[in-house]
């Protein structure tokens, strides 16, 4: 148990190294940095303390801009330059964005910063740091971890837990299930309305978009399933990145059960710093807007996940105009009796997918002209594609949906929990049937992993 | 610790006791149903799997299936005829479906219909192939031997669940059952309507970039090896389409075909845009089309081409008694 460490280190190591080892370089460099800033930062005081947080925040973000951000700068200025009639003479990188990159510069950064903030104590260990870093089952896709969960979880004694091994062998069960079942099967239909748009009708665009939110959404948090059930099953309890999203009764809600690991990152070390809601209420809408684009340019480095940030910002920031409407002015606080939870619902997933278009779409002219259609009304049929995987589709966003909306208003029993075997195995059983019958096993990777 | 752990072995190794019954178990319940389906695709593809006996086969993606009437084919030629044309399918298929078909029958003849873009690169090309045949893994040793040339990974898949082999159809197993699905003529599936004359006047369609897969060039000489080691004839046609692509395959496939001392049938400019009404979109013919199409090839290739293969008839050796003159 004392050197548990080392196999897991060893294990994250080959599990980094199986994708492009070189990169692997990449990840010793920050980790070395951001290791001895640790030390550094607590070691000293005053200036010397941010001096060591910049450079452990700057190495960062470097080698974050020079893999993720680089060419598209490039781009963007040599579109500028073109326009302006200059030659652009900048070279272009020709490079693989290394995996988990995004994710694990930002649980990299919260180290330091709490370590600044004097939360959290510099780790002394170099191989719990580096773990902590490398921690494979949530190196590439998150959740993205805060020291004060992770490190001293790394230097508990181990022992076998049965309790951990079921729930995390049920956890990784069901997200296989959300992700091969449902993501891959409604990304066939996705992937193809997506691809040829324009021959498309107003409904099955907007079906697609709804389809697509789903998919997304399965697809990542069924990643996540996957990453805490691994780590359950060796002891270790990561946080939770989801809450049931698509019950959310407004966007504001929606960003607090959404990738919360990201959303927190953001609103803990750059919303809260810059004044957070403490400010004016125009420069509370402009912190606002900021952070959603940065969340999107976070996503990836293209202009349609800034716009799509910006979408969200604006529909975060009309929320939150609304709910003073309805404060000031009691006669906009209409309701729709025991129907109002269901049509805030509705109407928060029907926003929150049609911003979505931004995300998928290849380029920001392909979101507009899907929009166009969509808020022109073309016509058209609905496009259902294979007949038996539009049903399938169908079919499992309805039990995802009513499995949620149980676990959400507390209604029903819980099939993995139930207190007869007898029930526990028949849900097991039938989990592993689905994903047989019905998996889709040729479908591309994690959507997250892009990132 | 000892003894949560026993717990959890036991528990475990009970959960699979029961995910091996049940795989086995709804995984034959499906494989009964999926073989005694009537119509559809995969019937077809279970016909040619498990019992073809037919003297002519006919080879191709759906153009095949859409073009090449076996009624009337077998009218013509007095041969039987079964069209084993798939839709979706490319090269791959016909290779691997000749494989298990050659493995426990040899036709007389093979007809191969090919599209322009036969020899172009398709990303997941053989797994569809391994993911289609896998229902029929325990048919026979072939099908088994065929899914691991394809794509091995499916293979190992099949072997571990039999309920893995019908991924995906459980829906469609219904709906066949239930008569819902493309009826098919001994394999010919016929098309009706036309399309719509508005549609015939794309000008300058614009050409994807055109490039030829090595590996599906190599199964092309492979399939045409195969057949004619055989000693089955094999007539090899591009049936009629609307399409104006100029980069196609028929370069490569004349090339190889004449190397056996073959010809290509080019029939893609049988019919042009004023033919729209025999047309039912710009790549497959309706039935009306179809039937030109196939009594055209008949009289045109194969009914003459079978006549100069035919051994010529012993002609009887005269005596010199019989002679008019003596």
């Amino acid at each position: 148990p004392r050197y548990r460490w080392v196999l897991l280190l060893v294990s994250s190591c080959y599990f980094y190294m199986r994708f492009i080892p070189v990169y692997i370089l990449i990840l010793a460099f920050t980790i070395i940095v951001d290791y001895f800033a640790g030390l550094l930062i607590e070691r000293s005081e005053g200036g010397r303390r941010k001096f060591y947080l910049i450079v452990s925040i700057a190495a960062n973000v470097v080698v974050l801009g020079v893999f993720k951000y680089y060419n598209f700068f490039i781009e963007n200025i040599s579109g500028l330059l073109g326009s302006l009639g200059f030659e652009n003479r900048l070279p272009y990188l020709s490079i693989l964005l290394p995996i988990g990159l995004s994710f694990h510069t930002f649980q990299a950064m919260s180290y330091n910063i709490e370590v600044f903030r004097g939360n959290q104590q510099a780790e002394k260990h170099f191989g719990i740091y580096a773990l902590y870093v490398m921690f494979y089952p949530q190196l590439v896709a998150g959740p993205i971890e805060r020291p004060q969960n992770m490190l001293p979880q790394f230097r508990k004694e181990f022992d076998f837990e049965f309790g951990n091994v079921s729930v995390g062998l049920k956890r990784i069960l069901w997200g296989l299930f959300k992700k091969v079942v449902i993501a891959d099967r409604l990304g066939v239909y996705v992937d193809t309305v997506f691809a040829n748009h324009e021959a498309h009708s107003a409904v099955s665009l907007v079906l697609a978009a709804f389809f697509f939110s789903f998919q997304i959404y399965c697809d990542f948090s069924g990643y996540s399933d996957i990453a805490i059930g691994t780590a359950r099953v060796m002891g270790f309890k990561l946080m939770e990145n989801f809450r049931r999203p698509y019950m959310a009764r407004s966007v504001r809600e929606f960003w607090q059960r959404w990738h919360i690991s990201l959303s927190s990152w953001f609103k803990d070390y750059i919303y809260k710093p810059m004044g957070g809601n403490r400010v004016s209420r125009a420069r509370w809408y402009i912190n606002i807007f900021i952070i959603f684009m940065l969340s999107g340019f976070w996503h990836g480095a293209d202009w349609t996940f800034i716009a799509w940030g910006l979408v969200h910002g604006s529909l975060y920031v009309f929320g939150l105009l609304v709910d003073e409407i309805k404060k000031r002015v009691p006669l906009f606080n209409i309701g729709i009796g025991s129907l109002t939870p269901l049509y805030h619902i509705t109407a928060t997933f029907a926003l929150v997918s049609l911003a979505r278009i931004f995300f998928r779409a290849p380029s920001i002219e392909v979101a507009l002209s899907i929009c166009e259609s969509i808020f022109t009304l073309k016509p058209g049929g609905l496009f259902m594609g294979n007949p038996a995987g539009f049903a399938y589709s169908m079919i499992w966003i309805l039990l995802l949906v009513l499995v949620e909306y149980c676990i959400e208003y507390r209604i029903g029993f819980s099939v993995f929990n139930h207190r007869s075997p007898v029930v526990r195995f028949a849900g097991y059983a039938l989990i592993v049937v689905c994903i047989l019958l019905f998996g889709v096993f040729n479908q591309t990777q994690f959507i997250y992993f892009q990132f | 610790m000892g003894n949560h752990l026993k717990s959890f072995v036991r528990k475990a190794a009970l959960l699979l006791g029961i995910l091996f019954v049940l795989d086995f178990g709804l995984g034959s319940v499906l494989e009964f149903f999926f073989l005694r389906e009537k119509q559809g695709d995969s019937s077809k593809t279970t016909y040619a799997v498990t019992g073809v006996t037919e003297d002519i086969v006919v080879f191709g993606s759906s153009r095949a299936a859409h073009h090449y009437v076996s009624e009337s084919i077998t009218e013509v030629t007095g041969m039987s005829c079964f069209n084993a044309g798939r839709d979706g399918m490319k090269l791959p298929y016909y290779y691997a479906l000749m494989n298990i078909i050659l493995s426990y029958h040899t036709p007389k003849m093979i007809v191969l219909d090919l599209t322009y873009r036969e020899l172009t690169p398709e990303a997941r090309g053989k797994t569809l192939v391994a993911n289609v045949l896998l229902p029929y893994f325990d048919q026979r040793p072939v099908v088994q031997e065929v899914i691991s040339e394809m794509d091995p990974a499916e293979a190992w898949k099949a072997r571990f669940s039999k309920l893995y082999r019908f991924n995906s159809l459980p829906v469609s197993i219904i709906q066949h059952h239930l008569g819902i699905g493309q009826k098919h003529r001994n394999g010919y599936e016929p098309l009706s309507g036309t399309m719509d004359s508005s549609a015939v006047l794309v000008v300058n369609e614009a050409e994807e970039p055109y490039q030829e897969d090595p590996a599906l060039v190599a199964m092309l000489e492979s399939f045409i090896g195969r057949v004619k080691e055989r000693g089955i004839r094999l007539y090899v046609f591009i049936s009629p389409t609307l399409s104006t692509e100029t980069r196609n395959c028929k370069r490569t496939v004349s090339g190889i075909l004449k190397k056996h001392g073959m010809e290509l049938y080019d029939y893609s400019g049988f019919l042009d845009v004023t033919d729209f009404r025999y047309f039912r979109d710009r790549g497959h013919l309706n039935d009306p089309g179809a039937r030109m199409f196939t009594d055209a090839i008949l009289k045109e290739v194969i009914i003459p081409q079978g006549r100069r293969k035919e051994p010529e008839p012993p002609v009887p050796v005269q005596q010199a008694s019989d002679h008019p003159g003596k």
